[in-house]
């Protein structure tokens, strides 16, 4: 970390690349836990790593070991910003000219895709359940949000075995979504 | 923040919580942290996420398909059956007085579902469905004839939302859209709402669309109040569309000409509440 952070500083193009490598995904995964509309995140993404460059370049990250939390909170922060200020979508109720160019809000044709193949992986997990009251310990942790302790109180059940009935449902999820990734 | 190990966010069932909101800030911070530069967390989170969501979609499809069905069933029932079907129901009221003691348990959970349900429901049948609570728990030591009456006059107030939910499920067109602007706090004093509704009598659902300018609370509850403060409804756990807005439909058989504050706080993840936006309308009736 010390090294990649010393790179940038010093203006090196291929740790600037590195560095995008390194948090892309985890960068993606929270900016699309915060906000809903893929054209925000889109711009966030791109927004945050100018914004850590610049930072990282200007000697504003102290501890080089820090970068993983000075990545998250800086595009926690913009996403906060955005949000305030109403981001692009208040941009392009001032700009009309702009607004030709937003792009459509609805799902496009492969959100849609991956909506039904993930539903239909979901269901094929449920059916795979050897009892009923796993299926229930998953409907009520996931869909009706009650509390692990709520579930496991009603239904008499062990810390452990809760667990276990969520990391066999999503391994299980894992492994068809990993086929279906490499046949689609 | 502290540095969080991989060690300790197994332990602590850290990847679920988070997904869930139930991290304390700083937790959250030091956990976002953790998986910015684990692998293995970030894997486990995007896969819990997808399966989340997964789950939620499935339910959602297996609802609707389940209310499509039902009024499906509904529509292909002659009217003859259909008035058969209703006299079927109401000999299962009049059952033998045997059964009563049995079904006063049953009729105490009817209650319990309807007080549940009754965010959709008008102040007026609220409060006779109250009346009706307190008059039930009297019926312990009274004769089984007034509560035979009771379970009617339970029956009929059932009947009654079940036709306004009917009506809900028909398609309707032309709904009125109110775009209900927020007033900032100190705004409201001594003035007339901005937003005027304006209704006809014969008008059913009410849209009122609230644009949010802020999106900082992973859940969000709306209470109307009237214009003497009395709370004639309210529902919790709302999240804003893609669009940052809440979209709320009333029956306007709930707003009576006059004023109303339609007032949405923000729920942190720890329960507390923040005044978010007020939005003051008065409704005003046109033939």
């Amino acid at each position: 970390m010390a090294d990649l952070v010393r790179r940038i500083v010093s203006g090196d193009p291929a740790a600037e690349a590195e560095l995008v490598e390194r948090f892309s995904r985890a960068v993606s995964f929270l900016l699309r836990r915060l906000a809903r509309d893929e054209a925000v995140v889109e711009d966030l993404y791109q927004e945050t790593f100018r914004l850590v460059i610049e930072k990282v370049r200007d000697g504003e990250l102290r501890e080089a070991e820090r970068l993983p939390g000075f990545v998250s909170s800086l595009a926690r922060n913009l996403f906060l910003g955005s949000a305030r200020t109403g981001g692009r979508r208040k941009r392009w109720q001032a700009d009309p000219e702009a607004a030709e160019t937003a792009p459509d809000p609805a799902p496009g044709q492969l959100a849609r895709l991956l909506a039904r193949e993930r539903s239909a992986m979901v269901r094929r997990v449920l059916a795979e359940l050897k009892n009923d009251r796993d299926r229930e310990i998953l409907s009520r942790y996931y869909i009706a949000d009650e509390d692990k302790e709520v579930i496991c109180r009603d239904l008499e059940l062990s810390d452990l075995h809760f667990n276990r009935v969520l990391f066999r449902a999503r391994q299980r999820y894992r492994e068809l979504f990993e086929r279906w990734q490499e046949t689609g | 923040m502290n540095p969080m190990d991989h060690a300790y966010v197994e332990e602590h069932g850290l990847v679920e919580s988070y997904l869930k909101d139930r991290l304390s800030e700083s937790e959250r911070d030091a956990f976002e942290a953790h998986y910015f530069d684990c692998a293995t967390c970030l894997e486990q989170l995007e896969t819990a996420s997808d399966f989340r969501e997964g789950m939620i979609q499935v339910a959602a499809e297996d609802a609707a398909r389940a209310r499509a069905g039902l009024l499906a069933g509904l529509a292909l029932l002659s009217r003859g059956r259909r008035i058969a079907l209703v006299g079927f129901l109401l000999l299962l009221v009049a059952f033998p007085l045997g059964l009563l003691m049995a079904r006063n348990r049953g009729l105490e959970r009817q209650l319990a579902e309807t007080r549940a349900a009754r965010v959709a429901a008008p102040a007026d049948s609220e409060q006779r469905i109250a009346t009706l609570e307190a008059r039930l728990r009297s019926l312990e030591q009274a004769g089984t004839v007034e509560r035979r009456r009771l379970e009617e006059e339970l029956a009929k107030e059932r009947q009654a939302r079940t036709a306004a939910a009917s009506e809900a499920a028909v398609p309707q067109v032309n709904v009125p859209i109110f775009m209900l602007a927020a007033v900032r706090s100190g705004e409201e004093d001594g003035r007339a709402p901005v937003n005027r509704i304006p209704l006809s009598a014969a008008a059913g659902p009410v849209v009122f669309n609230l644009e949010l300018a802020t999106i900082d609370y992973p859940s969000y509850r709306a209470s109307l109040r009237a214009e003497d403060g009395q709370e004639i409804w309210q529902a919790r756990g709302l999240r804003p569309d893609s669009r940052d807005a809440l979209v709320i439909l009333l029956p306007s058989r709930m707003l009576h000409p006059g004023s109303y504050r339609l007032a949405i706080a923000g729920a942190r993840s720890d329960g507390k509440e923040f005044a978010v936006a007020a939005y003051p309308f008065q409704v005003v009736r046109h033939p």
